[in-house]
């Protein structure tokens, strides 16, 4: 029997199929039955346009400077697979439990939510999935024979070691301090971000072989001809330096810096602040400053020389403050330390108003002349702006305002020595230094492969960028293609694409924080655990609740609608794999199915 | 345990929707055809024991030529104004020969049922005959050419009622007409809104007796609308009042299905063509039309059935 016989036998139509064609009018039965099905009809031919499947990029992606793929790990929360997820998270970042607790979340800005009601709780899922999900320590590529050296354990230093070691480099960090994690271990403090996560995280990097040599100072303790056993450098020093007031008196004793003050209460010195505090600043080294003397029994005083809107400290923070008993005063700036046998007895300031707005956009203070007051106090805390420490560099290496000068690739220089973080000239987050890590991997695993930065830039820049997929260049390195489900187009999903017809507006979820008399009562010097962490996690309810709320958008989760509003039948779910195939013999490119996508993840195309 | 997120459960629309697919592709119907969906899903609930009676109608076409038939269940076509008798004869045939368990279903369009079919109809529901009636209604007879029918509704422009002369009157109210008759269910269903279009056909498909369904069907080339807004003009119609969702049990219990969001008449009739000539005042008439028969569906929701 031939193969199409075979089939033909299988056909349970396949009697009905001889009763199709009739020689005559007389061959016809007496009651005309229709037993033959219509799909021998390709309908396909009167289209002109053809419905495709294809993913954009969601804006959190992109919002995110270090290119965080946040619409992906949302979704696998959302299908309570947390595992999954913080794996997910780590393709790009070592330190989700850090971000998901400090990071100022840039991605909620660009969300498409937020111009519906409010955007989805991204920054508060970080944490619920590095609180939820078990730490997987990521895969190493085999040994290069390479070796780099991070100089500061910061958010940039660890972030390019992590990267380098899954490149397969052999990665050694040197840190100053005593323990590492840099600005992360000395400037945050522990009711913002418990040691014992960032410990967990740093942990990751050790498992996967990244050597960490604490209290070694690169340029003292080692010297820089040592570091020339290295392939190549990353300097992520960071700012340590507290800018001065430009006062008189301000080299008295009882004048401390903000970052000293973290500094020393995080190391668990005794500080001995007095009974009144005055805290100079607004920003997020000045809250951070308040609050922990707030822990420690004084009261304090925040003194700004402009008003609540123009601090840069971020909202949540202040209200914080605010709540737990800081006072603020606005409009004033320091003039004079008033001293008494070399000790701080109290701060002259004068009043000043706000005038036109400067380079930063904020306006500018104007003091208004005989207007002093003397503010008595025991301790005057500055937190005026951080500078980077340039003496302990190597020679040759360009600096420009304060900063170390480097490319596209932040390469400096020498084109052995890298930087990146606040050392260069970038916004001062934790989230900008983690992007500046990574893009120093790339550049340097490049330039040790010989390869063309500007090649790979091509090949894994998010949309508009700068945001750089580290998930791509692993791919791109291995020249291999990542096999997506669907196909990518490399570009931003808009607000106005999504079909606002499937989503209804819905309340944001917010997390617990430990109430206000609770934090009050450990707060005493006496009370053992007076740095306890503020913010409480997500409920595994509210998590799922959280994840609901966002749009996907740009991206097929199987929602079901193209299948559904297909009036053809020509949409049809895979049955072993993800998405749907589509009848291209019977469709009749109607684009029902593109205009009802709620997230705009399908697009016509000309044939 | 983990908590498992509303999204995981809902997220795919209808769950069971890709068991018993019946209708297939290869028909004939224009692109975007909303009736076409109408069909689909109620042939996804009704199953493949079903009898399917279809007058004269755009469905006659669709459905395909002999010795072929897109639908995966028997067909019988009959002349326009039979479909309720000739769904009688079929009930009372398939009875005899003691399949009662078979679903007798008549689908016809609204010139079939509001105009030329409506006296079979009315002596069907008035014997309840053991059937489910189907009107998908297009709103004018688009099959001949869009001329207008009494489902046309007020102001609109057909091919009969052209520019400077539109449909005069409202829409008339059919199941009004058909709750008159006293028959055990009646519903107006939007394929806009599957979950509730199931759901529906699910009720009829549980009773005995005549059970009406009014379907609207968006069609692109009668309503002037892109092939690709069919679904967004028909879930406009709900949301605007013009069609709103509810169903009748027994001719006095209304229970509305869908609360309207109540999103101005303007924005449903200002996406299709044949209201283009409509101006403000003609607008705002329109609205205050749909606004007070809601307030009447409202009225009907709330009055409690007769007790003897």
């Amino acid at each position: 029997m031939s193969e199409k016989e075979k089939l033909k036998n299988m056909d349970p139509n396949r009697n009905a199929h001889e009763k199709l064609s009739f020689s005559g009018i007389s061959d016809l039965p007496d009651i005309v039955i229709s037993t033959g099905h219509m799909t021998w009809n390709e309908t396909g031919t009167w289209r002109y346009m053809k419905p495709r499947y294809r993913n954009l990029v969601s804006p959190c992606v992109v919002g995110c400077p270090n290119g965080q793929d946040v619409e992906a790990w949302i979704r696998l929360i959302s299908e309570g697979r947390y595992d999954e997820a913080l794996e997910k998270n780590m393709e790009e970042s070592p330190i989700p439990g850090v971000c998901g607790r400090a990071c100022f979340h840039p991605c909620e800005k660009s969300c498409n939510r937020a111009q519906f009601d409010r955007s989805v709780s991204i920054n508060n899922l970080e944490r619920f999935l590095s609180d939820h999900g078990t730490r997987k320590v990521p895969k190493v590529a085999a040994a290069t024979a390479k070796s780099v050296a991070v100089v500061g354990s910061g958010p940039a230093g660890l972030a390019c070691a992590y990267h380098l070691r899954r490149m397969g480099h052999a990665v050694t960090i040197y840190e100053a301090a005593k323990e590492p994690g840099g600005v992360l271990r000395y400037g945050i403090p522990d009711y913002r971000l418990p040691r014992d996560m960032l410990a967990e995280e740093i942990d990751v990097l050790k498992k996967m072989g990244v050597e960490i040599q604490c209290g070694v100072r690169v340029g003292t303790d080692v010297t820089w001809k040592d570091m020339e056993r290295f392939d190549r450098v990353f300097l992520g020093t960071g700012v340590h330096v507290s800018r001065a007031l430009g006062i008189s008196g301000e080299d008295a004793q009882g004048v401390m810096s903000g970052l000293n003050l973290l500094k020393k209460v995080a190391s668990g010195e005794d500080v001995e602040l007095g009974e009144r505090v005055l805290v100079i600043g607004g920003g997020n080294t000045a809250i951070d400053a308040a609050r922990t003397a707030m822990r420690l029994d004084a009261k304090v005083t925040i003194l700004y020389r402009r008003s609540r809107e123009e601090m840069p400290a971020h909202d949540d923070e202040v209200t914080a403050a605010e709540a737990e008993g800081v006072v603020f005063q606005m409009l004033a700036a320091p003039s004079k330390v008033v001293t008494e046998n070399n000790r701080v007895r109290a701060l002259e300031c004068v009043k000043v108003k706000l005038g036109q707005p400067d380079e930063s956009g904020r306006r500018r203070p104007i003091v208004i002349e005989g207007s002093n007051f003397t503010v008595p106090c025991d301790t005057v805390v500055t937190a005026v702006g951080e500078l980077a420490d340039f003496s302990f560099l190597p020679d040759g290496l360009k600096v420009e305002n304060g900063a170390i000068v480097v490319d596209d690739s932040l390469k400096t220089s020498n084109e052995r020595y890298f930087a990146g973080g606040d050392v260069v000239e970038q916004p001062h987050t934790i989230v900008n230094a983690l992007a500046a890590g990574k893009r120093a991997a790339i550049g340097i695993d490049c330039s040790l492969r010989g390869g063309s930065f500007e090649e790979a830039l091509a090949n894994i820049t998010l949309a508009t960028g700068p945001a750089l997929s580290m998930r791509q260049y692993l791919a791109y390195r291995e020249h291999k293609k990542i096999e997506e489900k669907v196909p990518v187009v490399n570009e931003i999903c808009e607000y106005e694409t999504l079909n606002m017809d499937y989503f209804e507006q819905s309340e944001r979820v917010r997390k617990a924080v430990v109430g206000l008399t609770e934090r009050m009562q450990t707060m005493p010097a006496s009370a053992p655990n007076r740095f306890k962490e503020v913010e409480l996690g997500l409920t595994e309810e509210q998590a799922a609740k959280a994840a609901d709320r966002c749009f996907h958008c740009g991206r097929c989760i199987e929602c079901d609608n193209c299948y559904i509003f297909c009036p053809d039948a020509s949409v049809m779910p895979k049955t072993d794999e993800f998405g749907y195939a589509i009848d291209d013999y019977h469709c009749k490119g109607c684009g029902v199915c593109v205009h009802e996508c709620p997230r705009n993840a399908m697009e016509m195309v000309r044939e | 345990m983990k908590a498992v997120s509303e999204f995981s459960k809902s997220k795919r629309l209808i769950k069971d929707f890709k068991e018993r697919e019946i209708m297939g592709p290869g028909h004939l119907a224009c692109q975007g055809c909303g009736a076409t969906l109408n069909m689909r899903y109620l042939l996804k609930e009704a199953g493949p024991n079903t009898v399917m009676v279809i007058p004269a109608c755009c469905w006659t076409i669709i459905d395909g030529q002999f010795p072929f038939n897109t639908l995966g269940v028997p067909v019988m076509h009959t002349a326009f104004e039979t479909a309720a008798s000739a769904a009688s004869g079929v009930r009372a045939a398939l009875d005899r020969q003691g399949k009662e368990d078979t679903n007798v279903i008549a689908f016809a369009g609204d010139g079939g049922t509001f105009d030329i079919g409506l006296q079979a109809l009315s002596g069907a529901a008035e014997r309840n005959e053991n059937i489910i009636y189907c009107c998908y209604d297009n709103e004018a007879y688009m099959n001949t050419g869009i001329q207008r029918s009494s489902a046309t509704p007020e102001l609109a422009w057909t091919t009969t009622t052209p520019e400077g002369h539109p449909k005069q009157g409202k829409k008339k109210d059919i199941i009004q007409i058909l709750a008159a008759h006293g028959i055990p269910y009646a519903a107006t269903l939007n394929a806009a809104f599957p979950e509730d279009f199931l759901k529906k056909v699910r009720t009829a498909l549980s009773m005995k007796g005549t059970r009406f369904l009014h379907m609207i069907s968006a069609c692109p080339p009668g309503w002037k609308i892109d092939s690709s807004m069919s679904i967004k003009a028909m879930r406009m119609a709900t949301e605007s009042k013009a069609f709103p969702l509810y169903e009748v049990y027994d001719g006095v219990k209304y229970h509305i299905t869908h609360e309207s969001k109540g999103t101005p008449v303007k924005d449903y009739l200002k996406m299709q063509g044949r209201f283009r000539h409509l101006t403000a005042e003609n607008v705002d008439f329109i609205q205050r039309r749909l606004d007070y028969q809601w307030e009447q569906l409202l009225h009907r929701g709330q009055l409690e059935p007769f007790n003897g």
